[in-house]
């Protein structure tokens, strides 16, 4: 049975929908990351689930219990907001203490110690037990806030942007830290993010929302290499995907594809694609550009805009046949601007979106050479 | 030079608001003969008289003695003013929570309504709370004063709690809830520490305002009741003005609010500038 399910959600602010008609099921003991732009209805979604919105219909379940009509604090679900929402004029161990101090909870003195020292040393705390919220730093203040959720046991843990206001240096750090901590907790997470990086890395799987509405659930790896459209596609990666024209014209019972960087594929395919004469998006993420002639027949120039040299990478903007491409190179290369250099892709990096409709309608079908790309968006 | 102008300046404001304060101590301390020698003598022989008239409650006239029990009216300025206060903590705490958290009906002009009562003139409803008071039996009773005293404290208390309020986050109380308290709890554990400067200033400025009043008592309750402020006019006795004594009298009643005021003015700092003015 699923931890948590949510059957068509939806929560209206004036005009806007901020949840729009959502269904998600989230597995026991699952890590599962929202993950979507600053306005997508993320937080929505969680406090749709904590109970500090409610539905305008729809319903959210936990466990065997119908919730949203349920209050807050008989949910048995734990929280970290973006803003941390410490207690500022509780010290830190009381703050960690609090949830275990409620009216129903009913524990002794010396167990609330142990788990509040459990808890702060799990997170490296222990050393500002005694300071207020005001005295510590923000990741001390972000491990406090995740240390008040991790410290009682609660259906769901549901964590908000916890790492957004975080240093960029401790943000790797925590990533790792949270990946200790969310084994060591051994239960259903839902954690809410914007940073695709954190999606990827956390998530045993990853719904992808914008609108209010859910683009595509499935594994990092779904995801990543088979967007369900070009919403998700584009959200992944950085630099972002390459998006280019493209027309699908049918050739002697075969599709082919005509990129506006003037290439054309033949589609290696028996499956049945769109009809021929379809507008379609070509997609190419950066990693996949190549320097030099792959010599599949799709080599083509492109003049050197920018080159970013960027420590680990590089990025090159080029310009071909007027479209302007990103390109990742290695960082120790150098280009001239107003250069000329000879850019290639391999066939299967080709990614296809319906103009109109927006979705994938090719790569899903695409198997991949190392068993790197797994197949079929999960809906 | 600039600094030189400062100190000049400064000094002839503390001039102009500490000599009424030296001189009225200083006319506890004097006879009315002394009091009222022109020109007036600032050396001059101390004597208690007055305030052991006043704590013996014997005032020596010109035709016999006259007895007045300030010391009840003190008591009486306690019961009232903490009283008023009291109340208005009381029932102005979840008026300024309301306020500040939940859009209803009507929320501004409500709270406009009761900060109206601070700008409308009293004697604008004295008569006809006096006629009240006598029919329902409120006349002359510490309910009757500090029912009425309410519309004196209650807007202080409403208008800067609420600033308070709506500085505290939403979002603290739901962690709360989410913790496993409930509204009542998550409000007592969370929402009203974080108030508690405010409603120290508040209550502070109200019960200054309280033991201020003068109008109300004078016409809502008799000498049973009545605090320092109305006690003091019968000093004005028909054999004359008993300077030294009233003055002994107005020392008395700064006491308590100086020592409330000292003790309590970080927070009305921190409260007036944080909480009522914001944005």
């Amino acid at each position: 049975m699923p931890r948590v399910r949510l059957e068509h959600l939806v929560k209206s602010y004036g005009r806007v929908r901020a949840v729009d008609d959502l269904c998600l099921e989230v597995e026991d003991r699952e890590f599962f990351v929202l993950y979507g732009p600053s306005g997508a209805g993320k937080t929505t979604t969680l406090k749709l689930i904590a109970g500090a919105e409610h539905p305008d219909s729809g319903e959210v379940h936990i466990g065997d219990r119908r919730v949203d009509l349920l209050e807050p604090d008989a949910r048995n679900v734990a929280m970290t907001f973006e803003s941390y929402s410490l207690y500022p004029h509780y010290s830190v161990y009381d703050n960690i203490a609090f949830p275990l101090r409620a009216p129903g909870r009913r524990m002794s003195r010396a167990e609330i110690d142990e788990r509040v020292r459990w808890a702060a040393r799990l997170l490296g705390i222990e050393h500002v037990l005694g300071h207020k919220p005001a005295e510590i730093s923000q990741g001390q203040k972000q491990r406090t806030a995740l240390a008040r959720a991790i410290v009682r046991p609660a259906d769901v843990y549901l964590f908000d942007e916890p790492l957004s206001h975080v240093d960029a240096k401790v943000r790797h750090y925590m990533r790792g830290e949270l990946h200790r901590m969310s084994t060591m907790l051994n239960n259903t997470i839902i954690y809410v993010t914007h940073d695709y990086v954190e999606a990827l890395s956390l998530g045993d799987r990853v719904g992808v929302l914008d609108h209010g509405r859910l683009h595509q659930v499935g594994t990092p790896r779904e995801v990543y290499y088979a967007p369900r459209d070009l919403f998700v596609a584009l959200s992944f990666g950085q630099p972002e995907m390459n998006i280019l024209e493209g027309t699908l014209t049918a050739a002697g019972g075969r599709l082919r594809v005509e990129t506006a960087l003037g290439t054309t594929h033949q589609l290696a395919t028996g499956e049945p694609l769109p009809t021929a004469g379809t507008e379609v998006w070509v997609g190419l993420r950066p990693q996949d550009l190549q320097l030099g002639d792959l010599g599949a027949g799709t080599a083509f120039e492109a003049e050197v805009l920018v080159f970013e040299p960027l420590g680990t990478h590089g990025v090159l903007r080029a310009r071909a046949n007027g479209q302007v491409l990103n390109v990742l190179v290695p960082p120790n290369a150098s280009f001239e601007p107003g250069s000329r250099v000879l850019l290639d892709y391999p066939e299967d990096a080709l990614y296809l979106f319906d103009r109109e409709s927006q979705l994938n309608i090719l790569h899903p079908r695409i198997t991949t050479p190392q068993g790197a790309r797994d197949g079929g968006a999960k809906a | 030079m600039r600094k030189w102008l400062a100190h000049l300046v400064l000094i002839a404001i503390y001039l102009f608001f500490l000599l009424p304060l030296y001189w009225v101590v200083a006319m506890s301390f004097m006879t009315n003969q002394q009091i009222l020698t022109y020109p007036p003598q600032f050396a001059f022989s101390p004597t208690l008289a007055n305030y052991k008239a006043l704590v013996l409650g014997q005032l020596g006239g010109g035709v016999g003695t006259l007895q007045v029990d300030y010391l009840h009216n003190f008591v009486n300025s306690l019961i009232v003013s903490c009283g008023a206060v009291g109340l208005s903590l009381v029932a102005g705490i979840p008026a300024a929570y309301a306020l500040a958290r939940f859009r209803f009906r009507g929320a501004d002009n409500w709270a406009f309504t009761l900060l109206s009562f601070r700008f409308a003139p009293a004697l604008l409803i004295l008569i006809p709370l006096l006629q009240i008071y006598q029919s329902v039996g409120l006349y002359n009773t510490y309910w009757g004063l500090i029912l009425a005293y309410q519309l004196i404290t209650l807007p202080f208390i409403v208008w800067i709690v609420r600033g308070y309020f709506e500085d505290v986050s939403p979002e603290l109380e739901f962690a709360a809830r989410l913790d496993g308290y409930g509204w009542w709890r998550s409000f007592w554990h969370v929402s009203l520490p974080l108030v508690k400067p405010g409603v120290a200033a508040a209550a502070l400025l109200a019960f200054i305002y309280a033991w201020n009043n003068f109008i109300f008592a004078l016409v809502l309750g008799s000498s049973d009741v009545q605090p320092v402020t109305v006690a003091t006019l019968s000093f004005m006795t028909a054999s004359g003005i008993q300077y030294g004594v009233i003055a002994a009298a107005l020392v008395i009643s700064v006491v308590p609010i100086l020592l409330l005021a000292v003790y309590a003015q970080r927070f009305l700092v921190r409260g007036l500038s944080m909480g009522a003015i914001k944005g």
